[in-house]
């Protein structure tokens, strides 16, 4: 095994179990007999997922560049600043072999090569050179022959100082494997992600085990855990196009689970709808990357935001596309008109999922993309994602009121919770604006999906429980519900107050960062029109509650059975609930970490 | 060489509304073919032939190829000779034809213009392809293939038939 396969293992650590798990699980199911032995394969899946996400805890924690990466790292640095691929190797070769005879790397041997005619880019100066050594605070250092650790600091000093970057491919590299690594940035901000995908796909296939798709269980797992695949891509890219793999990956992965019931004709209805507006949006977005491609040659956001000097109306109509395509996968107002339709025929899993990894996927990748890439464009488009937040808080929160089915109020209720997230969204471009640090807007960010992708998952697995022991979606299913299953009922209660945000619970803490983000940046005006409208949602989740709690059961209802994973799943997602509402801090504190990662300077 | 550019996004945006406004699926799929080989003419105007050869290959090609199976899969019967005859009406290729005869006009005046021993301006040669492909791209090759991989799984969940699916599973 050569090195690069080392770094490969090591960097993709969770991606590789889960593909591994989800092709495992094609193969056990072709060999397993029919019946209900399926659902041991679910709670395989489902533990294999806990799993990944602790192989994503694991990346988060070791969030400081290991010496593999120092080295993929400098030799960045090296491409970066237009190294030829003889310096590129034989710095590869002094970082990885220190006892080597290569030639040592001083700032006078690459200022010697620099007016060599090998030197192929002339855009390298050798103030460049020496301002390089300089900010890495290695003047007068004689060798850079030395250890792993120091070609980090070079080269994360180098990063962070922002010198002109160019694309790797640009260069040609003769070691061209280098160059992967230019695609993905696998920092903590993706790591983080990747724990809350792979947290999703445990809890949704925790509660699917006892829903209804037995014939199909091992396609309908491996295409969840594929959909969670595609969202790590999704967040873990740097560029445009790999990103929108990911998009597909997890769409294509999506259509077909939508319509899992295809006989039912709802259903197939929604699945259609979704893949028709789905790719609609796709278009969109790769409309727009390919504008930016035309107006900076590279789809690369370190490139774009290195090339963007002035507002161009070329890459301004790009961004726009790609704010419409995210817009769409995050079902913001005016473009949610998807979602309730689609969360109503889909399976209530897939719905939980949708719901909440996938739109977690869309915002992280909205800030990554708006904050690396278009840092220049800040005043617009902070504009208008605070136009669609201010629209999706009013129009999910007061559509939701009228809602008699629980799948579309959940729906509506997640409309007004992605306008609560794009206020975070919209606070760190004007705080970039405004000069001050962006991290609050970002860590309000990563706090809130953490706790609304758990909750939320756990309101529609409760929803589904109920609609599947009565067979009826609409509210009055929960006439009762306190007298059928007490447990099942004090969960979704506590779990609705969170997502109403009630003090002591989660989703109090969330929307306080959040709407705290926004008072810091001026937006007195939006964050009043959130708080108020979170006032309103409180009322319909409180008539959930009603139902619950105060109507009485039908005369001829039985006690409901929940299942023990499912059970499981539950009590973790209330304890959860809980025990952020209770004692914030630690989860505030990695998500500062988090946004650090992303937004620190 | 800008007349050509213009006449073949001009034939290829032409054809794309065809596609769009055509009521029969076959007079859209035609539109759709030409469509495709109109863009492969801009992108040899643009010097890049390789891509263009791409394009006529991957796009019309495979494109014309589902035609064919469309054909093979929807119309078993008597009346799919019927059909068939129907086809050749003058009506349904005309349009198309003459779009195409533009094309070959237009690739027919730059095989005859282009002088002898000299070469367009090489932009994505076949070995550009392949290094950028294997070379910086490599995860992203690799990414496709599942992609490809998990779209297989669910179009075998949809397209195989259930003998007994139980009505109202919704949940």
């Amino acid at each position: 095994m050569n090195i690069d396969n080392v770094y490969i293992l090591h960097t993709f650590a969770p991606e590789i179990a889960l593909v591994a798990l989800a092709l495992l699980v094609l193969l056990v199911d072709l060999l397993l007999p029919k019946g209900n032995k399926r659902q041991v394969l679910a709670v395989f899946a489902a533990l294999g997922c806990l799993g990944v996400a602790g192989l994503g805890a694991w990346q988060w924690t070791n969030g400081a560049p290991t010496p593999p990466a120092a080295v993929q790292a400098s030799v960045h640095v090296l491409a970066q600043r237009g190294a030829v691929a003889l310096e590129a190797m034989l710095f590869h070769t002094s970082v990885t072999q220190p006892t080597s005879t290569a030639p040592v790397l001083t700032p006078d041997f690459l200022v010697g090569m620099m007016q060599d005619k090998m030197w192929p880019l002339k855009s390298v100066t050798e103030t460049d050179i020496r301002a390089l050594y300089k900010a890495a605070n290695l003047t007068g250092m004689d060798s850079l022959n030395t250890t792993d650790a120091r070609a980090a600091l070079i080269a994360y000093t180098a990063l962070r100082r922002d010198i002109v970057r160019l694309p790797a491919q640009k260069l040609g590299l003769a070691h061209a494997d280098e160059a992967v690594w230019w695609l993905f940035a696998n920092d903590q901000f993706s790591a983080a992600f990747k724990v809350i995908f792979a947290l999703a796909a445990f809890l949704v296939l925790l509660f699917s085990v006892r829903f209804p798709v037995e014939r199909y269980r091992g396609e309908f797992i491996s295409l969840l855990l594929f959909a969670a695949f595609g969202l790590m891509v999704m967040v873990n890219s740097l560029d445009l196009v790999v990103l929108f793999l990911g998009l597909e990956l997890t769409a294509l992965c999506v259509y077909p689970l939508v319509a899992w019931h295809k006989d039912n004709p709802r259903s197939a209805e929604a699945g259609t709808k979704y893949l028709l507006l789905g790719s609609l949006a796709s278009a969109c977005y790769i409309y727009g990357v390919s504008l930016l491609f035309v107006t900076f040659g590279s789809t690369h956001l370190n490139t774009i935001a290195a090339d963007m000097h002035a507002a161009n109306p070329m890459a301004l109509a790009g961004l726009l596309l790609i704010i419409i395509g995210f817009g769409f996968k995050v079902a913001g107002a005016p473009l949610h008109l998807w979602a309730p339709d689609v969360y109503q025929g889909a399976p209530y899993a897939v719905a939980a999922f949708l719901s909440t990894a996938s739109k977690a996927a869309g915002f992280a990748v909205l800030l990554r993309v708006l904050t690396i890439g278009f840092p220049h464009f800040s005043e617009q488009w902070a504009t208008l994602l605070g136009v669609i937040a201010a629209l999706s808080v009013v129009v999910g929160n007061t559509i939701a009121v009228h809602q008699n089915n629980v799948k579309r109020l959940l729906a509506y209720s997640g409309i007004a919770q992605a306008g609560y997230l794009l206020i975070a969204v919209m606070a760190t471009g004007a705080a970039h604006l405004a000069g001050h640090d962006p991290i609050d807007g970002g860590k309000a960010l990563v706090l809130y999906l953490f706790l609304y992708t758990v909750g939320n998952i756990g309101a529609f697995a409760v929803a589904g429980i109920v609609a599947q022991d009565t067979g009826s979606e609409e509210m009055s299913a929960f006439a009762g519900l306190r007298t059928r299953a007490p447990l099942l009922a004090f969960g979704m209660l506590i779990l609705l107050l969170s997502l109403g945000g009630i003090p002591l619970l989660a989703g109090f803490v969330g929307k306080w960062f959040i709407f705290l983000s926004g008072v810091q940046e001026g937006q007195y005006l939006l964050v009043l029109l959130g708080a108020s409208m979170s006032v309103v949602s409180i009322y319909y989740y409180l008539l959930l509650a009603k139902q619950m709690y105060i109507l009485p059961a039908k005369a001829d209802a039985k006690a409901l059975r929940i299942g023990l994973p499912a059970g499981i799943g539950l009590l973790l997602v209330v304890l959860l609930t809980v025990a952020i509402g209770a004692y914030p801090r630690p989860f505030v504190e990695a998500a500062q970490v988090t946004a650090q990662a992303l937004l620190g300077r | 060489m800008n007349i050509i550019f213009y006449l073949a996004a001009a034939v290829a945006i032409v054809a794309t509304l065809l596609v769009v406004t055509r009521l029969n699926a076959v007079h859209a799929l035609l539109y759709l073919i030409v469509s495709l080989l109109a863009v492969a003419v801009v992108f040899y105007t643009l010097g890049a032939p390789f891509v263009a050869a791409l394009e006529v290959i991957i796009y019309a090609g495979a494109i014309m190829v589902l035609f064919v199976f469309v054909i093979m899969m929807l119309n078993l019967g008597p009346q799919a000779t019927e059909t068939e005859r129907g086809w050749a009406e003058p009506e349904l290729w005309f349009g198309p034809a003459l779009l195409c005869g533009v094309l070959l006009g237009e690739v027919i005046y730059l095989i005859l213009r282009m002088p002898t021993g000299t070469t367009l301006a090489r932009v994505g040669t076949p070995e550009q392809v392949g290094v950028a492909l294997y070379g910086p791209y490599l995860l992203g090759v690799e990414l496709a293939s599942l992609l490809l991989l998990a779209g297989l799984v669910g179009a075998y969940h949809l397209g195989r038939r259930a003998p007994h699916e139980e009505p109202g599973g919704g949940v």
